[in-house]
């Protein structure tokens, strides 16, 4: 394989100079430092492989960003998408890679005929709700929060208690424009064949799946410069406005169309019953477990406030750990108010049969419709990180949640957050056929221990110990994909990720620049933990390429031409020449 | 330990490492959010992009600080070309609660004493060094605008400012009449510049000369009150001063109101009446300075202790974050809504989110493109809700949307809110 640029070559910083204009492209220090991640949030690994990029380029449409990545291709310089940086796996991870920001392309466009919104990869949640909602649509602002970039995080996680009612994100992705690593620019969907994004399905094989979800490559491949997405009627007649400013602001809700609930379950059961059987009877907008910290980080105004409450509040919350968590659900009139009546009367039937009490709530909202995840979230230690997000079963939420809870309150706590015996959070999708779990765990960074105690430390210790768990207790977990310890969960759960990943990969960057590298996780854990190996039994991903395994073989023998499956229309070739 | 508004770049070190680029003192508070065009609150970014708001600036100081940067050709602009307007912090506050203005102010200081600041800046700070005031001007003419109610000796004194002295006379002149029906006044014996230009572009130590003057200046006059219609000269003697003195706003042994408190209160106790008919569909501009930057400054001391919370030293009470809601909102928007015939709009980006006119933290000086920029999205706002006419409370907000009207097709008209009230007197 051929070695990519360490350096940003002068000829190379003409040539994107030459595509974007002086005035977008820097390789001044004071301005490439500070495209990485700080602070501690989801998926520590990946930011503590970060490097800050040697160049960054910001083009202002598809056409640029072909000519860049071509350039890259021509000088081999590894090169990393950047739509809202929002998530820490946005970070570029080799030095002197060029950093793509793609924060210009901001476009919004409407077939409001068809209920269709086509976004660029600068755009993100909040401006994309409030036009859906000018127009009498909306669509759903995800758990990462209003300022992720809708494509990037389309294409990745999106996921949100409104998923229960509108279906996973992913699949209402409809035509995509995807610039491939070689700068060829393909069309999905119904843009294969015309200039209607409608149709999600196109001709020959759904390439979408590649893209999208946890099990997809998490931007990965290329760079998607335009996304057309489904959207869904608005519930009420008129927007929902703003009230109170600051921390406090909220989106207050009118009270005849659209009212939360929260009801404290008396057993695990109870709650295991309540979900299954509001999305039985299909009523509801989302139905969640919530734990208890969450309620205290919800009604907290500062870090100093949340300790004040939840440290003094320790021995009741231990006291009632069993039946501490909250079932809170979320009601819609999506036709009248005479639906939401009739459901609120289903739910309080169903509640009312299982002994569950109901609580107080705030009529508003100040996440999932048009914020998210900025309301609190990181008040208790200024950042936190999911060592599992995953779709399953409702059964298999609630036993990952147990298993993950087991080995940390075993061995992680302390240092990190003791949450007093939560399982973590659980909601509802896809109409109850699907729940979606995530377990988080929040440590203090300014911790003063040794490297191996300090609460980073542990954090990711408790990150990989998941994906051992996952595998020793039979469980399925999201970290199969790119985000895991691929060489512990690769052979654990079959190949066949890999594999596919690869040959595609192969076929399509055989250069790996578009975002590299893979085997992040091996060098982390080489360099900074490689007792981990032994500890939790796996080899890393690197170890597993020469140990003769034989599909590794398959993997590595680049034998497939997957363009050469497709026709020649199927792809939009540009072979001008640049600068 | 922790002295709150410290000036040492140092001191941010957690603010700069916890940072962890939310990019929330980029955006709009997303509750907010009001459609696809006015989406930012951070004017530099919306100019300039790549990583010119506070997350990129607070990674560059951590690297200077932690020794890693020594210069770039860019890395003056990336830290000047900022408004130093405070939408960052309020954003910020809604997440995180890291001192981000301070951060800002101390990285500016630290360009400074390293001699790397705009050469753009040396004129005005000259001018505020030498001739006590932001234009050079001799100070005989500083009260060319001729003040008519003025007293020798009075409880409130009037501290017009450089702006509403020599440029935006007419914010002075209605002013000296708002306060002739409000009891009287006197100004300030050899009245000069606050120094507020010198604080915003990282110049402490001159500033802290200006202060020391202004303050015994103030002291001799024995007055309970400084009134000033200026919102920069508001915040520098409300916030500012105390700041550097250690000392809460409230702990000062005089009161420091905006005329639009003052008027506002007045209007409340019936004290005065607005006449006069004004039909006219007007947006209220909220300047950074009297709204988010001017909230009562409260001195605190004390650590951080475990899980990164703030503990009180000795003497101190749990610490008050500045957040940006508590500025001075309500009291211009009372008065224009009880000037009969009026019809107050909201512009898109308003209170604590309001966009900042350009006119501030050196901009107009160094980087015009900026100040110029800044001015026409605010302008491009009041077009967008239909305005007539945007009304501000500042001098340099008002000398911003002027100069901006005139390379503009869509002309709106532009009032301070002194002129508006002093009219229906």
């Amino acid at each position: 394989m051929p070695k990519v640029t360490e350096k940003v070559s002068k000829a190379a910083y003409n040539a994107l100079q030459n595509i974007v204009g002086p005035e977008w492209v820097t390789d001044d220090v004071a301005i490439t430092e500070s495209y990485v991640k700080g602070g501690e949030i989801h998926d520590c690994i990946y930011q503590r492989g970060q490097q800050p990029p040697g160049v960054v380029v910001m083009p202002k449409d598809t056409e640029e960003v072909q000519k860049i990545v071509k350039v890259c291709m021509r000088y081999h310089l590894p090169y990393t998408p950047i739509g809202a940086f929002w998530g820490v796996h946005c970070g570029g991870k080799v030095p002197f890679h060029v950093s793509i920001d793609l924060s210009r392309m901001r476009s919004l466009e409407w077939d409001e005929k068809h209920m269709v919104a086509i976004v660029g990869p600068g755009q993100i949640h909040s401006p994309l709700q409030a036009e859906a909602q000018e127009r009498g649509m909306y669509t759903m602002t995800p758990g990462g929060g209003s300022q992720a970039a809708v494509i990037g995080n389309m294409l990745t996680c999106n996921y949100s208690p409104l998923n229960y009612r509108l279906g996973l994100a992913t699949r209402r992705i409809l035509g995509v424009e995807w610039v491939l690593p070689n700068g060829e620019v393909i069309r999905l969907g119904s843009l294969a064949t015309s200039d209607d994004p409608y149709w999600g399905e196109g001709p020959g094989p759904d390439l979408r799946g590649l893209l999208r979800g946890y099990l997809g490559w998490w931007g990965k491949v290329g760079i998607i410069t335009k996304m057309a997405i489904k959207m869904h009627p608005l519930f009420l007649p008129e927007r929902m406005q703003p009230v109170e400013r600051g921390m406090l602001s909220t989106l207050e809700f009118p009270d005849n169309r659209i009212k939360w609930y929260n009801f404290r379950m008396p057993s695990e059961e109870a709650m295991r019953k309540a979900m299954r059987e509001i999305s039985r009877c299909e009523i509801g907008a989302a139905v969640m477990r919530v734990p208890t910290i969450w309620r205290y980080r919800g009604k907290s105004h500062s870090r100093e406030d949340f300790w004040s409450k939840w440290g003094p509040d320790e021995a009741k919350i231990r006291s009632s750990r069993a039946t501490s968590s909250v079932c809170r659900v979320l009601l819609i009139g999506y036709t009248s108010e005479e639906q939401l009546q009739y459901e609120e009367s289903v739910l309080m039937d169903i509640m009312n049969g299982l002994g569950a009490e109901l609580g107080r709530t705030k009529q508003s909202d100040q996440s999932w419709i048009k914020n998210a995840d900025s309301a609190g979230m990181w008040w208790p230690a200024g950042g936190y990180v999911s060592v599992e997000f995953v779709v399953e079963t409702l059964e298999h939420s609630f036993a990952r949640g147990k298993t993950l809870l087991k080995e940390k309150e075993s061995k992680f706590t302390p240092p990190l957050v003791d949450e007093y015996g939560e399982e973590g959070w659980i909601q509802m999708t896809d109409m109850g056929h699907t729940s979606y779990f995530e377990f988080l765990i929040q440590w203090d960074p300014e911790h003063p221990l040794g490297k191996y105690e300090s609460g980073e430390y542990k954090a990711w210790e408790h990150w990989v110990a998941s994906q051992r768990t996952a595998i020793d207790h039979g469980q399925f977990t999201a970290n199969i994909g790119s985000l895991s310890v691929m060489g512990l969960t690769g052979p654990a759960f079959g190949p066949n990720y890999g594999e596919i990943y690869d040959k595609v990969r192969q076929a399509v960057d055989p250069l790996d620049i578009s975002n590299p590298p893979l085997d992040l996780h091996d060098r982390v854990i080489d360099e900074f933990a490689p007792k981990w190996k032994e500890d939790y039994n796996f080899q890393t991903w690197s170890e597993l390429m020469h140990d003769g395994k034989e599909w590794w073989k398959v993997l590595t023998s680049r034998d497939i031409e997957w363009k050469d499956c497709l026709p020649e229309w199927y792809w939009d070739r540009d072979d001008k020449e640049i600068g | 330990m922790i002295v709150e508004g410290s000036l040492e770049l140092k001191d941010y070190m957690y603010e700069m490492r916890r940072c962890m680029r939310c990019a929330s003192c980029k955006w709009l508070d997303h509750i907010y959010m009001p459609d696809n065009r006015f989406v930012y609150r951070c004017p530099s970014y919306g100019k300039y992009y790549f990583s010119k708001v506070a997350y990129g600036r607070l990674k560059l100081g951590l690297a200077l600080t932690e020794d890693r940067l020594k210069d770039s050709p860019g890395m003056k602009d990336m830290v000047f070309q900022c408004l130093m307007c405070g939408a960052c912090d309020s954003g910020c506050k809604r997440n995180l609660d890291l001192e981000i203005n301070y951060s800002l102010e101390a990285l500016r200081g630290h360009m400074v004493e390293s001699g790397r600041y705009p050469k753009q800046h040396q004129k005005l700070i000259d001018n505020v060094v030498k001739s006590k005031n932001r234009y050079g001007l001799p100070a005989k003419e500083r009260t060319a605008w001729k003040p008519t109610k003025a007293k020798k000796k009075a409880d409130t004194v009037y501290f017009a400012g450089c702006g509403a002295s020599y440029k935006q006379t007419q914010v002075a002149q209605a002013t000296d009449k708002i306060l002739g029906k409000l009891g009287g006044y006197m100004l300030l014996p050899g009245e000069q510049c606050c120094g507020h230009p010198l604080f915003a572009m990282g110049h402490f130590e001159a500033f802290k000369k200006q202060m020391e003057m202004n303050l015994k200046a103030l002291a001799k006059t024995g007055a309970k009150r400084l009134v000033t219609a200026c919102a920069e000269c508001y915040k520098t003697w409300k916030v500012d001063y105390p700041r550097l003195m250690k000392k809460s706003t409230c702990d000062l042994p005089f009161e420091v109101v905006h005329i639009t408190e003052l008027v506002d209160e007045a209007l409340g106790k019936g004290e005065l009446e607005l006449k006069g008919k004004l039909d006219m569909k007007l947006a209220w501009h909220d300047p950074c300075n009297l709204g988010r930057m001017s909230e009562p400054y409260t001195h605190w001391e004390g650590d951080r202790g475990q899980w990164g919370c703030l503990e009180p030293a000795k003497g101190f009470e749990a610490k008050q974050f500045n957040r940006g809601t508590a500025g001075t909102y309500e009291a211009p928007r009372n008065i224009l809504k009880a000037l009969q015939g009026v019809e107050l709009v909201e512009l898109k980006r308003h209170h604590e989110f309001s966009w900042c006119c350009g006119g501030h933290g050196g901009v107009p000086e160094a980087y015009p493109d900026l100040a110029a920029y800044a001015v026409d999205e605010r302008l491009e706002e009041a077009k967008a809700v239909g305005a007539e006419a945007v009304v501000s409370a500042c001098p340099y907000c008002k000398e911003q949307f002027e100069a901006g009207q005139k390379k503009r097709d869509h002309q709106v008209q532009v009032f301070d809110i002194t002129e508006l009230i002093a009219q229906a007197l």
